[in-house]
């Protein structure tokens, strides 16, 4: 092992020169000239990109896009499913109102100028004391609109 | 995937003649010559920057020098391979930053709990400071100090024997120094001044430029 090198004393009186020789004898002591001991395939090693996939380098964000995904579409489904099914409901309730509707109306039609019973009032569209041929056609015009 | 040997051969030219660029791409591919080849260009320039932010470290510890340089290299083949860097535009900058970088981070790493404040005070003002040597004059200062090797390296016999006392006579010991070339101290004297100007002139001459601007004069 080579020794510690010994810092110059006094070196304040020198021509520029011999500044530039005693840099030069620093550089020498402090082995400047020296080549490094570079061990080549370890420098490669240690730079050696390992060419990680892309998939693999992004695999969390992959995961975690694929789950956000799934939620959305699963939630887009249901939310589209329901819709049709509250759609249906309200289609098949509105039909079996109108279904009872129109059974009600038929029992109620007693011809003009009779009387009409409580429940059957509200088929009285015209208001002229009985359900007639004219209140059936106010109730479909109704109905159909 | 490992490639070294046999793969070395691909590539396409002689690796002197490869651009920084062309062997940053081949150390991405894995070649451990472009590797060698960019190491072989650079190291010292990378050893030079280390010990311009930290000289102390380097005398008081002659292996920690070769501990931070290898680090620089395992850092830049690291950023040359990862695909967020594109190859750097100005290797000579690019080398210089990371060796300042990876110097400032082993000096805080190194540097005991107690220095540590000082230390951080002086790692943030040299990040600010507008007068941080700039990659250019680093490497031309590295240019120069080389010449100057080869210069030294290249005088005839006696002048490279006095140039072994150059501690000596750097400190003014001239006693010491004729003592130990077994030459009279007026002598040694006058074959200092005659050693400098032969220097001078060969650094010149292969630098284009002097080594020491007013060299000859002395400073006070």
């Amino acid at each position: 092992m080579p020794e510690r090198v010994k810092m110059p004393e006094n070196r304040d009186n020198l021509t520029g020169d011999e500044k530039a020789l005693a840099e030069l004898e620093r550089l020498e002591r402090a082995g400047v000239f020296r080549p490094t001991p570079v061990d080549l395939q370890a420098v490669l090693d240690t730079g050696r990109d390992p060419r990680t996939p892309w998939i693999y380098k992004h695999r969390v964000s992959v995961v975690a896009a694929s789950v956000v995904l799934a939620a959305g579409v699963w939630v887009t489904m249901f939310a589209t499913q329901l819709g049709d099914l509250h759609r249906a409901k309200l289609a098949q309730d509105s039909r079996s109102t109108g279904a009872l509707a129109a059974a009600t109306i038929q029992s109620c039609v007693a011809g003009p100028q009779r009387s009409l019973s409580r429940a059957c009032k509200s088929f009285d569209t015209d208001t002229d004391g009985d359900v007639d041929l004219a209140d059936i056609r106010s109730f479909q015009i109704a109905y159909n609109r | 995937m490992s490639r070294s040997g046999g793969e070395n051969a691909e590539l396409p030219r002689r690796r002197a003649e490869l651009g920084d660029d062309e062997l940053a791409i081949a150390i991405a591919s894995g070649h451990d010559a472009a590797l060698r080849e960019l190491i072989a260009r650079y190291d010292r320039l990378v050893r030079y920057t280390i010990f311009r932010y930290a000289p102390d470290m380097c005398h008081a510890d002659p292996y920690w020098i070769d501990g931070v340089a290898s680090q620089v290299w395992s850092g830049m083949v690291q950023a040359i391979r990862s695909d967020r860097h594109a190859a750097p535009t100005c290797m000579r900058a690019y080398v210089v930053g990371v060796a300042r970088n990876q110097s400032i981070t082993a000096l805080r790493k190194s540097t005991t709990i107690k220095q540590r404040p000082a230390l951080a005070l002086e790692a943030a003002a040299g990040e600010s400071d507008p007068s941080a040597p700039d990659p250019a004059e680093v490497a031309e200062r590295l240019e120069m100090l080389e010449a100057l090797r080869d210069c030294l390296q290249g005088l005839c016999k006696d002048d490279r024997t006095l140039a072994q006392q150059l501690p000596a006579i750097l400190d003014r010991r001239w006693r010491e120094a004729s003592e130990a070339l077994n030459v009279p101290e007026s002598t040694l004297r006058s074959r200092w001044k005659r050693v400098l100007g032969q220097l001078r002139g060969c650094v010149e001459g292969k630098t284009g430029r002097s080594f020491a601007p007013n060299g000859s004069e002395r400073d006070s």
